[in-house]
């Protein structure tokens, strides 16, 4: 009886998106440039305007920036007059599993920084997404001369606040242990954790909606399957640094605490001088609205603060966010 | 029949390898939270009535509760047999005293490793067996709402799973919010870690016993290569460094010009 029946939404969807297969060109062209330690440096954009180095999160692919046309954050900061850098980070084999933070940040950060200072001959400005925030504001508390500005993202500073699940569900967890068993931490193994923190909107009610679009068109079916990948398939993280994240900054809250110290460099957000954009979704259940609020009040320079309705996606693929955050964005970048 | 009853023995080896090895590679559903909205999804698709999705739901959850129970049972026993296999072949290693016999003499770490992995292994299933009675008592709680909606108000099977979310999310919700089920999921995260480290440790053993690499050596390279990159890195910082102050120099604006 089954086999004859006709198929519902939900599989007549699954079947295109089956037939649509998998588009792995980036939306935005870019070239690669030079290599760091661990990561690519890619070039979007005309190389005669100012640079803008973007630091990614560890976790997850930077796929999102760039996701499609209309949602691409890469192009509206090409098309705002920014020759844009991404750091693309390797993900690490099992012999960097002792990559530790200090690597990425007084490594692959400050040497990209550095070369793209001499390619154009002025600092770069920097944009820090989600965890990248956090790599960024550590490397413009290290080395405040080598940027123009910096823009955070939904970057968890204060991991100390009221409602920060994550931070909660992290602070019994032994992470030098977890790691010791592990080696790196699986890129799936932390998609089920973030997803386990809202199953229903990323389960039932999700794929609920890939039903609506059995009767869609190409692109929108293409774009759901674009975020499916991006959000299962993240890249593992290295042992070390991932506990090093974990347990500093979700645990220790060391960079509001003022006690992170990379390779015995302390880093004190106090000591970034240059002028700092910070935008953040309202509900946001990974970076709750005041982990990430908090950078105004800790680093020396101005803040400049935007707030946009929705979630932690919505910042970065959301139609508000497209419409009125990057171009203040852009807007700002050029009166720094 | 004398090979295929070796082949069959070696086959039945084998699985209790893969079992062995599933049951502890629990790192991407460690608390089964997705194979039980799968479950329910699935029960939940193949009702027509409420009275039937009501008892499909508590059903899937049930079989879900019991598999988990299962899986940590028979780790318990693969473990069992991992500890006798170890204290047969014991001989063969130079670390090892076999047999039941407390520890006695210079090589006493091998035996502590075996007492360590039946603890853990003990601990592990006490953490597992708390966090499924919380996550039983969840679910109990949404089923019984679920049931309490389905008994009042007619529904379109259509709309089933759409309830079920409706109910069970800010549920699920408040219950993660909880200190008390943080404190059990960070408990049974740590007892697996535990678990697993002890797990490879006793691999480790073996393998360097026959002279074959292991992780830990593996670990020893890894840790070598950060140690020189590292070293790298800061020569190379200070060599940039002595650049810039040269070239600030030569350019004569290093503040003593």
């Amino acid at each position: 009886m089954s086999s004859t029946a006709p198929p519902t939404d939900l599989q007549r969807a699954l079947t295109r998106a089956a037939r649509l297969g998998e588009r792995t060109e980036p939306t935005t062209a870019s070239e690669p440039v030079t290599e760091t330690d661990n990561a690519t440096l890619h070039r979007y954009g005309d190389p005669a305007h100012p640079p803008l180095v973007i630091v990614y999160s560890l976790v997850n692919r930077p796929a999102i920036l760039d996701l499609s046309p209309e949602r691409s954050v890469i192009r509206r900061l090409t098309e705002g007059g920014y020759c844009v850098y991404l750091i693309a980070w390797h993900p690490p084999g099992l012999a960097r599993r002792y990559l530790s933070l200090a690597d990425y940040i007084l490594g692959d950060i400050a040497d990209a920084v550095a070369w793209v200072s001499r390619r154009h001959a002025v600092p770069p400005h920097l944009l820090g997404v989600c965890q990248g925030g956090v790599l960024a504001l550590c490397h413009a508390a290290l080395a405040p001369a080598s940027l123009r500005s910096l823009t955070t993202l939904a970057t968890p500073v204060d991991t100390g606040t009221v409602d920060d699940r994550l931070a909660e569900l992290a602070r019994r967890v032994d992470f030098d242990d977890l790691v010791a068993a592990t080696g790196n931490v699986t890129g799936p193994g932390l998609a089920t954790v973030f997803a386990c923190l809202k199953p229903f909107a990323l389960g039932p009610q999700r794929y609920g909606s890939l039903a609506a679009l059995a009767d869609a068109d190409d692109a929108e079916l293409e774009a759901f399957m674009r975020m499916e990948r991006w959000m299962y398939d993240g890249p593992d993280l290295a042992g070390r640094a991932f506990a090093e994240f974990a347990r500093d900054i979700y645990q220790r809250n060391a960079l509001v605490n003022d006690r992170l110290v990379l390779d015995g460099q302390p880093v004190h957000l106090g000591r970034v001088t240059a002028p700092v954009f910070n935008a953040w979704a309202e509900h946001d259940h990974l970076v709750p609205p005041d982990a990430a609020r908090a950078i105004g009040d800790q680093v020396a320079g101005a803040c400049e603060t935007r707030r946009i309705p929705g979630g932690h996606l919505g910042l970065f693929i959301g139609s508000r966010a497209h419409k009125t955050l990057y171009p203040a964005l852009i807007e700002w970048l050029r009166s720094q | 029949m004398a090979g295929n009853g070796a082949s069959d023995q070696g086959n039945a080896r084998a699985a209790d390898w893969m079992a062995w090895l599933h049951e502890l590679q629990g790192d991407t559903d460690l608390l089964g939270v997705r194979a039980l909205l799968a479950r329910s999804a699935t029960a939940l698709d193949e009702a027509r009535t409420p009275a039937e999705a009501a008892q499909r739901l508590i059903d899937a959850i049930e079989a879900e509760r019991e598999q988990r129970e299962a899986g940590g049972e028979r780790l318990s026993a693969l473990l069992g047999q991992w500890a006798d296999t170890l204290r047969v072949i014991g001989p063969m290693l130079p670390d090892t005293t076999a047999g039941d016999f407390p520890s006695l003499g210079p090589y006493p770490r091998q035996q502590a490793q075996v007492r360590a992995l039946a603890e853990r292994a003990e601990a592990y299933q006490a953490a597992l067996a708390r966090h499924l009675d919380s996550v039983t008592r969840l679910a109990e709680d949404c089923t019984a709402a679920f049931r309490e909606e389905l008994g009042v108000d007619p529904l379109d099977p259509e709309t089933f799973s759409a309830r079920w979310s409706a109910i069970a999310e800010p549920r699920y919700e408040a219950w993660l919010a909880e200190p008390d089920t943080q404190a059990r999921i960070a408990e049974l995260i740590n007892a697996w870690s535990r678990l697993v480290q002890t797990f490879r440790e006793l691999a480790d053993e073996l393998l360097e016993g026959m002279g074959l690499p292991s992780a830990r050596g593996l670990d020893d390279l890894a840790a070598e290569l950060q140690r020189q990159r590292r070293r790298r890195r800061e020569e190379t910082a200070a060599l940039r460094a002595e650049i810039a102050e040269l070239r600030a120099e030569l350019r004569g604006d290093d503040g003593t010009a």
